[in-house]
């Protein structure tokens, strides 16, 4: 008889989630199945609607990216229309974007992902939290932190109105120039921005890299899945967050394919499973082979390490020399070790803070050009864009007046469904075939979704170590043993 | 950076979605206010998801009330009157640990920046019971309680400022 234990991270907004591990007679774990209640009637909501407003509903599906919504569905309306925006437009949307992205990055990695290697898993959940890691690292680099994070979230406010709902992008190019005053704020923040993101980065080397544990989290196996790779890339290979072709690599680091976002259906399925509402998307020339990793498995991921996995190089010098630091640990690309999504991740935050320096000072980004009217809709456009947490893809039909007739969107978290299952199944096996404490089951478990930074269940934007948990134990002889925390939090 | 917005004596503060049904109580809630019209001393605020969020929300003032739905068991439309002690067991949806910080967590971190959290802080909870439907209307319920929360927070600002309300 098997045992089953679930891990049920309670929550609401993106519906609540459970991970069930199924493990045999002998103790191994068989399959991992992360599950997440998805929202109802997007399809109903968006049908009938002017194609113009979505880029202003989209951002408000959640808070958590409303920057990647807002760009993406602006893309699509766009495309709807067949319109080219101004190239000052375009540059004021990167502007825009970069910043979001440094925000989101640094989010993540200072009050989600850090706290996992200082204090560490095993501290107190209490100090497993951005103020625990400021005790650790000091209260000056606290304030440091904060202060750039408002940085990135007050760029975003004022080139798109409002740094959580934004307005400003729509189908043409964008609806108000930047002033000469925005500008020259933007061009300090900037700047300082680049600072900060070179200190993040020194600070995972002390934290992370100089340090056993931290280094044996990073290489070690537990946390290690051979799949492709995709992200977008611009015209030299470089990193994209905001446009670029789809380049997906292979796990041997081979280019496999490179697309225009706008034929996505030819090379990504949908695969539906009896268990859950989210889909699991794969690469069609592979085939959908179950969750497992692998050249003969379809399955893919997207986000930092995989974006750093299919380009040639980052698209700025100081991010550059920081990728080849990487590279050079990992013995060359790709990296499959999950962990370092999260270096991936500050080396991107570089990247969009030194893109936000230069786009400041380009004598263009001030230009009073930056909306090209759309004519009449040509009824069908999509709208991709690197979201923080992976590729993220809008596609748009409307009949002749632009009203909507279909909204689908494919996003990051999904497209990294089966990725996770495969990391938690991975991290699972390892610590439940050895025995390990309930506690560093749970916590291990927690790090391995954490890493793709997912956005579908609320749950993992819950502090570490502060996500409500519920793990059932059933024995082979019928009895089951429940182990909890942070369950009286009903949020 | 520096704050460019004035101190102000209280800040009403509505959080949610505001396309995800009853999510939006709060927004609603202050979008009513507002349209009814408040004196110059009151912050009105419409403010997404909570979370870090806040932190770009919540201004220099005397007092804060936060209206946002919860789902803590009770009838749709039920109001809850809450005080930053009870977030840890009965938090409302987006004050308590969702999005990777509570309400507490944001205090705390506005202290860190050398910033003064406000003196007073009242939770308004409107009980919700849908928000997973993608609308802009809540259920009846809900719809309901929105005129009865906003004279809630009337009281709560009459009681705040006296004579200046």
């Amino acid at each position: 008889m098997s045992q089953q234990i679930s891990i049920s991270p309670v929550t609401r907004l993106e519906g609540h989630g459970k991970i069930d591990i199924h493990v045999d007679d002998e103790g191994r774990v068989r399959d991992c199945y992360f599950q997440v209640v998805e929202l109802r009637g997007f399809e109903k909501f968006c049908a009938g609607r002017p194609v113009e407003e979505l880029p202003r509903i989209m951002p408000k599906i959640c808070g958590v990216c409303p920057g990647a919504h807002h760009m993406a569905a602006s893309k699509a309306a766009d495309s709807v229309y067949g319109v080219r925006i101004p190239p000052a437009a375009e540059k004021l949307r990167r502007l825009f974007y970069n910043a979001h992205i440094a925000h989101s990055h640094i989010l993540h990695f200072y009050a989600l992902a850090a706290p996992d290697f200082v204090p560490g898993a095993e501290a107190d959940p209490a100090k497993r939290n951005i103020l625990g890691l400021i005790e650790t690292v000091g209260r000056d680099r606290g304030r440091e932190v904060l202060a750039h994070r408002g940085y990135a979230q007050k760029i975003q406010g004022m080139i798109a109105g409002h740094p959580i709902h934004p307005v400003a992008s729509l189908p043409g190019g964008m609806s108000k120039p930047l002033r000469e005053e925005e500008r020259s704020e933007i061009e300090r923040m900037g700047d300082s921005l680049v600072e900060f993101a070179r200190g993040s980065l020194r600070l995972f080397e002390e934290l992370v890299l100089n340090r056993d544990e931290g280094r044996r989290l990073l290489t070690g196996d537990t946390y290690y899945n051979r799949t492709y790779s995709m992200g977008l890339v611009d015209g030299r290979g470089c990193v994209d967050f905001y446009d670029g072709t789809v380049r997906v690599a292979a796990p041997d680091g081979s280019l496999f394919a490179s697309f225009d976002p706008a034929d996505y259906l030819e090379h990504i399925g949908e695969h539906v499973e009896p268990w859950t509402y989210l889909k699991f998307p794969f690469l069609k020339a592979v085939g959908w082979k179950g969750i497992t990793d692998g050249e003969d498995s379809g399955v893919y991921r997207v986000n930092s390490l995989a974006r750093l996995n299919v380009a040639d190089c980052m698209a700025t010098p100081l991010a550059q020399q920081e990728y080849e630091k990487m590279l050079e640990l990992f013995g060359g690309k790709p990296v499959h070790h999950t962990m370092a999504f999260h270096w991936a991740r500050l080396v991107e935050n570089l990247q969009a803070c030194e893109e936000i320096a230069r786009l400041a000072r380009d004598p263009e980004i001030t230009s009073g050009d930056v909306r090209t009217l759309p004519g009449e809709p040509v009824g069908e456009g999509v709208g991709t864009v690197e979201a923080a947490r992976g590729t993220l893809i809008h596609h748009y039909t409307t009949d002749s007046k632009g009203l909507v007739e279909q909204a689908n969107l494919i996003v990051a978290t999904v497209q990294n469904n089966a990725a996770m299952n495969l990391s938690v199944k991975r991290a699972a096996q390892r610590l439940i075939e050895n025995e390990a404490p309930d506690e560093a089951i749970l916590d291990r478990v927690e790090m391995a979704f954490r890493a793709y930074d997912p956005c579908l269940a609320c749950a993992t934007h819950h502090l570490p170590g502060k996500t409500p948990l519920e793990v059932r134990i059933k024995t082979p002889d019928n009895r089951v043993r429940t182990l909890s925390r942070n369950l009286d939090r009903k949020g | 950076v520096p704050n460019p917005l004035p101190v102000r004596n209280v800040q009403i503060l509505g959080i949610g979605s505001p396309i995800l049904c009853d999510d939006a109580a709060g927004v609603h809630v202050v979008e009513r206010l507002r349209a009814e019209g408040l004196p110059e001393n009151v912050l009105a605020t419409v403010g997404g998801a909570g979370g870090i969020g806040l932190m770009d929300l919540i201004e220099e003032c005397e007092a804060l009330l936060v209206v946002d739905a919860s789902l803590i068991g009770a009838e749709p439309g039920t109001i809850h009157e809450l005080r930053t002690e009870d977030l840890e067991r009965t938090p409302p949806l987006h004050l308590g640990a969702t999005h990777g910080f509570d309400l507490s967590d944001v205090l705390e971190l506005l202290r860190v920046q050398g910033r003064n959290p406000p003196r007073h802080i009242r939770i308004i909870g409107i009980e919700a019971r849908d928000v997973q439907s993608f609308s802009e209307t809540c259920t009846p319920a809900v719809q309901d309680a929105i005129p009865r929360a906003a004279a809630l927070i009337r009281s709560m600002l009459r009681e705040l400022l006296g004579d200046a309300s």
